[in-house]
């Protein structure tokens, strides 16, 4: 209750300043927002859905928040970030602010403010559309609180050359909270690859919090992956909603490799015909890390099939959990989902919690979903040992297979193999760094 | 042409299922002994004094609605359940009977035909059954057989009543050890008005000879039923247990909030069976049982217990048979057929709940919905610290055989042990079309297809079932899923 009386009482005091940072239609979501935040607050633990993270502790401490948006002195050279054979257009949010330049392809990545003059009507249709409908106080406060956005708009037929990369980066010195929005439009038999990563230089307790829109206009294909590298005092909270309109295809990818406590929505609604939809991710978890993933895919069209597969490897005094609902509405017959949960217990201490749910009121539909929860196969092991491979070796091979089904769904090859080897280094406790990225070094 | 045979055939079928009536519906004419409708600490008293219960049971029923008092009714289940009075209940009825039958003579003989047309074999055919039956009419015991057979080998199996009067050490010792009267909202509402139920005491080292059985049955216009089930299976014990319960029809809902408690001992064995076949309400979802109930069983080392379950009736059913595993090398069991059809609502499943070394648990839930009932399994399985080598494997299957029906699935897995495996897997699906197509093939009619298949489906369960069981589970069956179970 207290976080949540704290945030009510920020926004009484500094809207106005707020609102004047801000672009017109951030502005004009904010209302209802602000009232969406007064109704829900910030979730408590004792909630069905929160239970396994204490979102309340996430949101306490006294963050600065930069209202004022003071521009940040970090050149962007120092965040260069340089993956072999990975070439894309790299745009930078420094804190919660878009460092936006030139647009180098056909595919307009902007703020809001240039997204609003250039496309005023496209601004109002989409922006918030989906996050709106949202019971999250989270959300409803992050929409309270945002004051720019990244929007990539990518044109009826327009194929993405090169891959986007967007990289959110944090310098601060004392606890700062991030609004940052994303919104991306994809128009018809559009074709777009987006890559997010997230990195944090602060040693002080940050607070980022996210909320994405994607919008996947028919035959429209999106690849949107997500890199978390943070350090333990990294909070996030994120939540992904995504509509899919008919034959569109979207693949959600998000790999957490390194972070304190993160809590990541994706809701997705199918609602046109034949879509189909793939979220595939993977954490791994050491120290007193937490991964709480809460999944909601909608199928309100008939023909469409959704694929959810999680892997997790836990250890330390780890936390992960992952919450995944599909809902089939009534009439939305043929579909097909499948949802898939497995976790690698290392240690005593670590907590895994899976739910996968279904919620079915169609009657012709092919749904299923599994959850394990292991270690690695002791005959498998014995059978390397027997090779001669060390059982250190033997463990790690094993657990690299494990994580590879994953790696197996990116299609983004350069970013496929950079994964592998910072897995490897993940796992092996190495430079978990990404050591292409000249910032971390 | 034949396409739409098929077509027209099948749609024949899933119409059967969705209209067959509920057939176990009728009435029994027999005095009652209600006491006023409401809840208060004075009905509380009045139902303790009219059993003649010594004091610590009236403070256990205090203490119990005190608490009761102060709890919200629960809202987390799938389920819409329409407000319920709890004052306008009568918590009390039982059968005007002058002395307790001495011989099958003194029984009330309507009673008797009651049970007759539920084809429960009270007479000579219960002794060629092999079945001991403690039938429970209503709140109060009205006969219970073979006790001094089973006595001879120091099996107690009688009424809750009798048990408290003459084993009161055994009752106290074990009473709310397992389930707590702060468990939930309805043990609570249980253990401050529970009516009567039965009580069985297995001592050490005794394989019980026979199925003990017991038919509940509601029975009075506008009461609801508390029953509590006690039962100890002290070490190196065996005991199968059947619970079978029909209801007449009508129109009002009736509420029905049972415990059932379960110790299982060192190396002993229980094995416990459920048919259900709650009044499930008419065509338009109108009336039928609210079944509220809270099964737990403890097991000590190497014990096992094994819950079956087919649920057929109610309208509307909340129930989750559990196990905590707290001995090493302990076993838990849960298979279920639950059947849901016009506008039932169901949401079972179970808890098992790994806290000793090396427990292993298997569950295995088959759910079919027709008409426009909503279906749900709800289950978890946790594993506690200390459980080494703790063990699961959940399957949940759901068929559904209308397009205005609901099958869920809400699966909760806690581990906090890293040697412990756990696997759940669940399917949602209609009927395989491929599966007809085969049978038409060769020559088998689309409703006996239906009916292989469903049977098929729901085998893995219903071998579970012991032998006597198993042919009034496959009577309910037939009633729930008429016209497609052969």
């Amino acid at each position: 209750m207290a976080a949540s009386e704290q945030y009510k009482q920020l926004l009484e005091e500094h809207l106005s300043l707020i609102n004047k940072r801000a672009s017109q239609p951030m502005n004009n979501a904010r209302e209802g927002a602000i009232k969406t935040f007064l109704q829900y607050g910030i979730p408590s633990q004792k909630e069905e859905l929160f239970r396994h993270i204490n979102i309340e502790k996430l949101y306490t401490p006294d963050y600065g928040i930069n209202l004022a948006r003071v521009s940040q002195s970090a050149t962007q050279d120092v965040y260069r970030c340089s993956v072999p054979g990975l070439k894309t257009q790299t745009i930078y949010v420094i804190g919660d602010i878009p460092q936006v330049c030139e647009n180098q392809s056909e595919v307009e990545v902007m703020n809001m403010e240039q997204f609003a003059t250039q496309y005023p009507q496209l601004a109002a249709t989409y922006y918030n559309k989906l996050a709106q409908t949202s019971t999250d106080g989270t959300v409803a406060l992050n929409t309270a609180l945002a004051q720019d956005a990244v929007v990539v708009y990518i044109p009826d037929g327009v194929v993405m050359q090169t891959p986007l990369q967007i990289v959110n980066v944090l310098n601060s010195n004392t606890p700062v909270m991030m609004n940052r929005r994303l919104l991306i439009v994809a128009g018809k038999n559009s074709v777009a690859t987006i890559l997010v990563c997230e990195h944090n230089l602060s040693e002080s307790q940050t607070l980022a919090t996210q909320v994405t829109e994607i919008f996947a206009g028919e035959n429209s294909q999106i690849e949107y992956y997500e890199l978390e590298e943070t350090t333990s005092t990294s909070y996030k909270v994120s939540s992904l909603f995504a509509e899919q309109e008919a034959n569109s295809n979207i693949l959600i990818a998000p790999m957490t490799l390194h972070n304190g406590e993160t809590r990541a929505n994706y809701n997705v609604e199918m609602v046109g015909q034949g879509a189909n939809l793939n979220i595939t991710g993977l954490s791994i978890c050491d120290n007193s890390q937490v991964s709480d993933v809460y999944t909601r895919v909608h199928h309100r069209a008939s023909h469409c099939e959704s694929n959810q597969l999680f892997k997790n490897i836990v250890s330390d005094n780890a936390v992960v959990s992952m919450t995944g609902k599909v809902l089939v509405e009534k009439g939305a017959d043929k579909t097909v989902s499948q949802q898939s949960n497995k976790n690698i217990s290392m240690s005593q201490t670590a907590h895994i919690y899976t739910e996968p749910q279904l919620e079915i009121y169609a009657d012709d539909v092919k749904c299923g979903h599994g959850a394990t929860v292991g270690q690695l196969d002791e005959s498998a092991l014995f059978y390397l040992r027997q090779r001669g491979i060390p059982e250190e070796e033997a463990r790690m091979m094993l657990m690299l297979a494990f994580a590879d089904d994953i790696l197996q769904r990116i299609k983004l090859e350069p970013l496929r193999d950079r994964l592998r080897s910072l897995i490897e280094n993940r796992l092996r406790k190495g430079d978990t760094k990404c050591s292409g990225c000249t910032m971390c070094k | 042409m034949k396409d739409n045979k098929r077509e027209k055939d099948k749609n024949d079928i899933l119409g059967d299922v969705t209209n067959s009536e509920y057939k176990h519906g009728f009435v029994t004419d027999i005095e009652t002994d209600i006491i006023p409708v409401g809840l208060n600490e004075d009905i509380i008293r009045l139902i303790s004094q009219k059993k003649g219960e010594p004091e610590w049971l009236l403070d256990f029923r205090l203490r119990a609605f005190e608490y009761w008092k102060n709890m919200p009714m629960p809202k987390w289940a799938h389920l819409n359940i329409p407000e319920i009075d709890f004052q306008s209940i009568s918590y009390y009825a039982a059968p005007k009977t002058k002395d307790a039958p001495k011989s099958l003579d003194e029984v009330d003989p309507e009673i008797i035909k009651t049970f007759d047309k539920l084809g429960i074999p009270l007479e000579e055919r219960m002794h060629l059954a092999g079945v001991a039956v403690d039938a429970v009419m209503d709140s109060v015991s009205v006969r219970t057989t073979y006790r001094e057979k089973l006595a001879e080998l120091g099996v107690i199996f009688c009424s809750f009543n009798e048990a408290v009067k003459e084993y009161p050490d055994l009752v106290k010792k074990y009473m709310g050890s397992v389930v707590s009267y702060r468990d939930n909202f309805y043990a609570a509402l249980n253990s401050a008005v529970f009516s009567d139920g039965s009580f069985v005491y297995i001592p050490k080292g005794v394989r019980c000879p026979m199925e003990l059985s017991t038919y509940f049955r509601i029975n009075a216009v506008g009461t609801g039923q508390f029953e509590r089930t006690l039962i100890v299976a002290d070490d190196d014990s065996y005991v199968s247990y059947l619970e079978g319960c029909t209801a007449p029809m009508r129109d009002e809902n009736q509420l029905h909030a049972a415990i059932v408690e379960i110790v299982v001992n060192e190396r002993a064995e229980v094995k416990y069976s459920t048919v259900q076949n709650w009044y499930p309400g008419d065509k338009e979802g109108k009336g039928g049982v609210y079944n509220f109930v809270t099964k737990r069983g403890i097991c000590r080392d190497n014990a096992k217990l094994s819950w079956t379950q087919v649920e057929t009736g109610s309208a509307i059913t909340w129930k989750y048979p559990s196990c905590i595993l707290a001995g090493d090398n302990s076993i838990g069991e849960f298979y279920s057929v639950a059947v849901t059809n016009n506008f039932q609502q169901a949401d079972t499943g179970t808890k098992m709940i790994h806290i000793g070394k090396n427990t292993k648990s298997t569950i295995v839930s088959k759910g079919i919905s027709a008409g426009r009932s909503q279906n749900s399994y709800r289950g978890l399985v946790r594993v506690a610290p200390n459980a080494d080598g703790a063990r699961n494997y959940t399957q949940c299957d759901s068929l559904l055989l209308s397009s205005e029906c609901g099958a869920h699935t809400f699966p909760y897995v806690d581990v906090k042990n890293k040697t412990a495996v756990v696997e759940h897997e669940a399917t949602t699906s209609k009927i395989n079309e491929e599966q007809i197509f085969y049978c038409n093939q060769r020559g088998i009619p689309t409703e006996e297809a239906v009916a292989l298949i469903v049977n098929g489906y729901a085998k893995e369960v219903m071998n579970k079932l012991p032998m006597e069981f198993a042919v009034e589970a496959q009577k309910l069956l037939q009633v729930s899923l008429e016209g497609s179970v052969g």
